[in-house]
């Protein structure tokens, strides 16, 4: 049984690009429609749940990690050099 | 594509007014996946202040199907291999060796030592700027 369908119009341009796409891929341009929609579904959880962390650092008053590029990388070697040591070193002796 | 973002990256991406890091965060999805290991997960974490924050950060990859968080431990003589490789340090070499090893196609990081050090073909070191630059031109 074949899914449910549902009639969409496109303006002319963007129908152009899509059937370029399916023809370079050689697939239906349904499935370049169903695949963009699942790629900007799982990408909307990222951006959502990345926009949520950095509001709540920011109501947290930020990180104190340094001001420069270079404090910040410096500030993460050292953390890097700490972790590393403490729970990692032991198998790489 | 498959990258690997280092931690002072992630940290400015989070938690600084850098907009190429933060950029660079947003396109992680099925076109770009993320890969890191567990070491480069506990820098971010250590350095963030609050436990909501460290839900938050675990809650990026819990719910992505295009980012992941690598617990096993790196074989040990890809480490190795990266120390002779010109990065002296272990923890270095081991996320030279962590970028091979998952096939990454690039390390983003700001580090010089992987940035002017590292001689390896298995992968391209850029930092944030340079990786939007080649991202836009679609010249990666």
């Amino acid at each position: 049984m074949s899914a449910a369908t549902i009639p969409v119009q496109l303006p002319a341009e963007v129908y152009t690009k899509l059937a370029q796409l399916a023809a370079e891929e050689q697939v239906d341009p349904v499935d370049v429609v169903a695949r963009l929609v699942d790629a900007a579904t799982q990408n909307r959880a990222w951006l959502r749940n990345l926009s949520a962390l950095r509001e709540q650092i920011e109501r947290d008053g930020g990180l104190h990690v340094g001001a420069s590029r270079e404090e910040v990388v410096e500030r993460m070697r050292q953390t890097r050099q700490d972790i590393f040591g403490a729970e990692y070193a032991h198998l790489y002796r | 594509m498959r990258i690997c973002i280092d931690s002072c990256v992630f940290i400015r991406g989070l938690g600084q007014d850098d907009p190429n890091a933060l950029r660079l965060l947003t396109l992680i999805g099925p076109e770009l996946a993320l890969v890191i290991p567990r070491l480069i997960a506990q820098e971010v974490t250590r350095n963030l202040v609050t436990p909501e924050q460290v839900r938050q950060f675990y809650r990026l990859f819990h719910e992505s199907d295009s980012a992941f968080i690598v617990d096993e431990p790196v074989p040990a003589e890809l480490v190795a291999k990266y120390v002779d490789l010109n990065l002296r340090q272990k923890a270095d070499a081991f996320i030279g060796a962590f970028a091979e090893w998952m096939d990454s196609r690039y390390l983003i990081s700001d580090n010089r030592h992987f940035l002017r050090e590292l001689n390896t073909s298995s992968f391209s070191v850029l930092d944030a700027d340079e990786f939007l630059k080649r991202w836009d031109n679609d010249s990666l």
